[in-house]
């Protein structure tokens, strides 16, 4: 059954066309790593399906609802981590779970729970009320995470969320991104670490001046292309070369 | 306007350069600034439209206040005092914009590495950073003087016109380097971990002393009270910057000039240039102490986990909570605002100054006869019933600065997040700002006034109780923002326009109220009516 199913996604910013057109089908309990270069139209594909962009043309519908008739039903099932996100930092990390697992309509014992269980996995000690003003650029990312996760979601959206991680981290992470496809949850993974995306996608997506130049698992894009590694596949397909060996931004001075 | 503004500094390169600053960078650095406050900040993938509204109202209102300002001339004998008073009052209302709106820009930490990573010394910093202060000022010197420089220019001369539009710039130097430098003296004296609380009590007492000063004038009575009052070229003058500019515009502008008016002149001009040197002074070492204010900030997660021993637990926030809210999103968003509000500097830096007001004229109204030398309680109660209704600053204020946050891109949470019951989020917010700042200041209102004016004051105090509490809910569903989703930078005057909303509107409703009195019946009826519609108006919020 398909979790997440695009047709005809444009979307513009003025003038400027980030997709267009995309047509996608994902089935549930995979890993979607979904990669492209800068500006391609990832995280702007992610706030669509995430039912926080309505301004687009096409039809897009996650876990059967329609996101631009029923953003809610969406957000209540899905959970989102930006890129980059922001925390009140101010707030110690119960407290902000108390905020996010409120707006989720989750009992507050139940939010408690799953969070201490979160962070035990993922090694996030701190005292009871420190801030995370005082957080590690990781600590804060694994609270970001946490949060996420709180209401169980059936379809988990990631931007970049291996950012400020240390390797044992990374690790951990990964084993839990894991984990949770074997419980039937889906996750579609944005990121620009190729090695992590080739290792642990189901299926990669890539995507390419606003439409998708591959769909497929790793061995079958690589099947067409020869490349050897996503990175290379990355490049090849994207337009990207190598650098010129003799560049020197100050030679004509 | 700006790049009218980057001319006007770009004239005073040689001055900069002498005082060691890069004029250069200067130019730069404040083109840069200008051009940020003109774009609305960006968040999940949408940019942020700019509020406007309040700047606009901000200049309208002191646009008007202007005006009356221009009456002094009509109503005092002695030119010179006019001037004088109307500096007063400049000096009054620039030093409490700068404090509660524009002072934190002096602490501004979010370009320390852009800037400091670049050959910029602390001259150049300093400069740049008043300069751009300087902006609003000037918006607010013109929209405070415009209509006397009019006025003069019309009915006295062309060069009393000028001569006040010079004394003007000298009024906005003296304001601004008078305030802002206490703030470079605590960057140097003060310890980085203990400063940011160093300058809320600063910025708590300054206000204060500006308020105070601004409330004095009611001392003195009516307009007809000012006609043959000379301050300016007596000893009085001596007493107030406001009339030492006086001094110097009479000592421009006039023939008979006494002594004192000549001394309060050049006092006016020691003071700007004392204040202008001082201020570079303290600019020695700005940026390695804002580089010191920035890590003070940023304590090791390792050293916290262990130093950090309180409980973080709020036992009037809990009891408070459970008294006002249901176990819902009204208390995760109580709770949510009250901790905010209680930790985030920031918030405090910009709404605490404005709890004095109430608290200055509460002093000034009840001691009002033992400080003018009157024998019986002269206050009438219509005095009374407008204090009623000034303890909408108390709920208003703080609720405009609940919907702004240096940290405006957090508030993604409520957009990623269902979030059906929105009116709850606004619900906990209100109550929250209720719980805090208007409950123990009411207590401290009703009480006082019911110790003056008895137990028959009882109905009025229901209405105006009632009114306050409907103006704050209309003005929370009004602005239906994310709590503190908005930029910092595209909300300015959102402490300083709703302070002279409710100067305006408290004196409005007080009058209405005291003329409702007249009335028979017509007080309890009205509270009847007042608490009838709030109450219902919050059940059917609460039930959405």
């Amino acid at each position: 059954m398909s979790i997440i199913r695009i047709s005809n996604l444009k979307k513009s910013y003025g003038k400027n066309a980030v997709l267009k057109g995309i047509d996608l089908e994902v089935a549930a309990g995979q890993i979607i790593g979904y990669i492209g270069p800068n500006g391609a139209g990832k995280s702007t594909t992610i706030r669509i399906l995430a039912g926080l962009d309505k301004q687009f043309d096409g039809e897009v519908e996650v876990l059967g609802y329609n996101v631009k008739d029923n953003p809610l039903e969406v957000k209540r099932r899905i959970g989102y981590i930006p890129e980059a996100a922001e925390i009140y930092e101010v707030l110690t990390p119960t407290e902000f779970y108390e905020l996010v697992g409120g707006l989720q309509d989750l009992p507050w014992e139940t939010t408690l729970k799953r969070a201490r269980r979160l962070e035990d996995y993922l090694q996030l000690e701190y005292a009871g009320d420190q801030r995370i003003d005082t957080f590690s650029k990781g600590m804060k990312q694994k609270v970001l995470l946490i949060s996420g996760l709180l209401h169980d979601p059936e379809l988990i959206f990631l931007d970049e969320p291996l950012a400020g991680l240390d390797a044992n981290s990374v690790i951990r992470v990964k084993e839990l991104l894991q984990q949770l496809t074997e419980r039937g949850k889906t996750i579609f993974y944005s990121s620009h670490i190729m090695e992590v995306v080739e290792k642990i996608s189901d299926r990669i997506i890539l995507l390419n001046n606003g439409t998708i130049a591959a769909n497929g698992t790793f061995a079958e894009i690589n099947a067409q292309a020869h490349s050897g590694s996503l990175e290379n596949l990355f490049s090849e397909l994207t337009g990207g070369s190598a650098a010129a060996t003799d560049f020197d931004f100050t030679a004509d001075e | 306007m700006n790049k009218l503004f980057l001319w006007l500094v770009g004239l005073l390169n040689p001055l900069w350069r002498q005082v060691g600053a890069d004029p250069k960078a200067i130019n730069l650095i404040l083109a840069a600034k200008l051009k940020m406050d003109d774009r609305g900040g960006f968040a999940m993938g949408k940019r942020q439209k700019q509020q406007k509204g309040m700047e606009y109202f901000t200049y309208f209102f002191v646009g008007l206040f202007g005006v009356m300002l221009m009456f002094l001339f009509r109503v005092c004998d002695d030119p010179a005092t006019a001037v004088g008073l109307g500096f007063c009052a400049w000096v009054c209302y620039i030093g409490l914009m700068l404090i509660t709106e524009m002072s934190e820009n002096l602490f501004d930490e979010r370009d320390l590495y852009v800037l400091l990573s670049r050959p910029i010394n602390d001259y150049t910093l300093s400069i740049s950073r008043i300069l751009h202060i300087t902006v609003f000022a000037s918006k607010f010197g013109l929209s405070l003087g415009g209509a006397s420089f009019i006025y003069l220019g019309f009915f006295v001369g062309i060069w009393p016109a000028i001569a006040y539009f010079l004394v003007s710039i000298l009024a906005i130097v003296i304001t601004m380097t008078g305030t802002l430098v206490f703030y470079l003296v605590l960057l140097q004296r003060v310890k980085p971990e203990r400063l940011k609380k160093s300058i809320g009590y600063f910025q708590i007492v300054a206000a204060l002393l500006f308020f105070t000063a601004y409330q004095l004038p009611s001392l003195l009575g009516g307009f007809i009270d000012l006609e043959g009052l000379e301050l300016v070229d007596t000893a009085v003058g001596f007493s107030f910057p406001g009339l030492w500019l006086g001094g110097l515009f009479k000592a421009m502008t006039s023939t008979s000039v006494g002594w004192m008016a000549y001394a309060q002149g050049a006092l006016a001009l020691l003071a700007a240039g004392f204040g202008g040197w001082f201020y570079l002074q303290q600019s020695a070492g700005y940026a390695d102490r804002l580089l010191a204010l920035k890590h003070a900030g940023s304590i090791d997660a390792g050293a916290a986990r262990i130093s950090n021993n309180s409980k973080g637990h709020s036992p009037v926030r809990d009891r408070l909570a459970a008294w006002f809210t249901l176990p819902n999103q009204e208390r995760v968003s109580f709770k949510f605002h009250w901790n905010v509000m209680v930790r985030d500097m920031t918030f405090k830096q910009r709404t605490y100054p404005t709890l004095v007001y109430l608290p200055v004229i509460l002093v000034i109204t009840v001691f009002r006869d033992a400080i003018t030398g009157e024998e019986a309680f002269s206050v009438g109660s219509g005095t009374m019933l407008m204090i009623l209704y000034f303890l909408m600053w108390v709920v208003v204020i703080p609720l405009g600065q609940t919907k702004v946050s240096e940290d405006y891109r957090a508030a993604w949470i409520f957009e990623a997040t269902p979030n059906a019951h929105k009116s709850r989020i606004m619900y906990g917010q209100l109550l929250a700002v209720i719980g805090m700042f208007f409950l123990p200041m009411a207590v401290l209102v009703y009480t006082t006034v019911l110790a003056f004016e008895g137990f028959a004051f009882l109905p009025d105090i229901a209405l105006a109780c009632g009114a306050t509490l409907l103006f704050s809910l209309i003005y929370n569903q009004v602005d239906k923002a994310h709590p503190f989703s908005r930029a910092k930078d595209d909300s300015k005057f959102q402490n300083f326009a709703p302070f002279l909303m409710i100067s305006l509107l408290g004196g409005l409703l007080g009058f209405g109220h005291w003329a409702l009195r007249g009335l028979p019946y017509i007080i309890p009826v009205a509270a009847v009516v007042v608490w009838g519609i709030l109450i219902g108006w919050v059940v059917y919020l609460r039930r959405k």
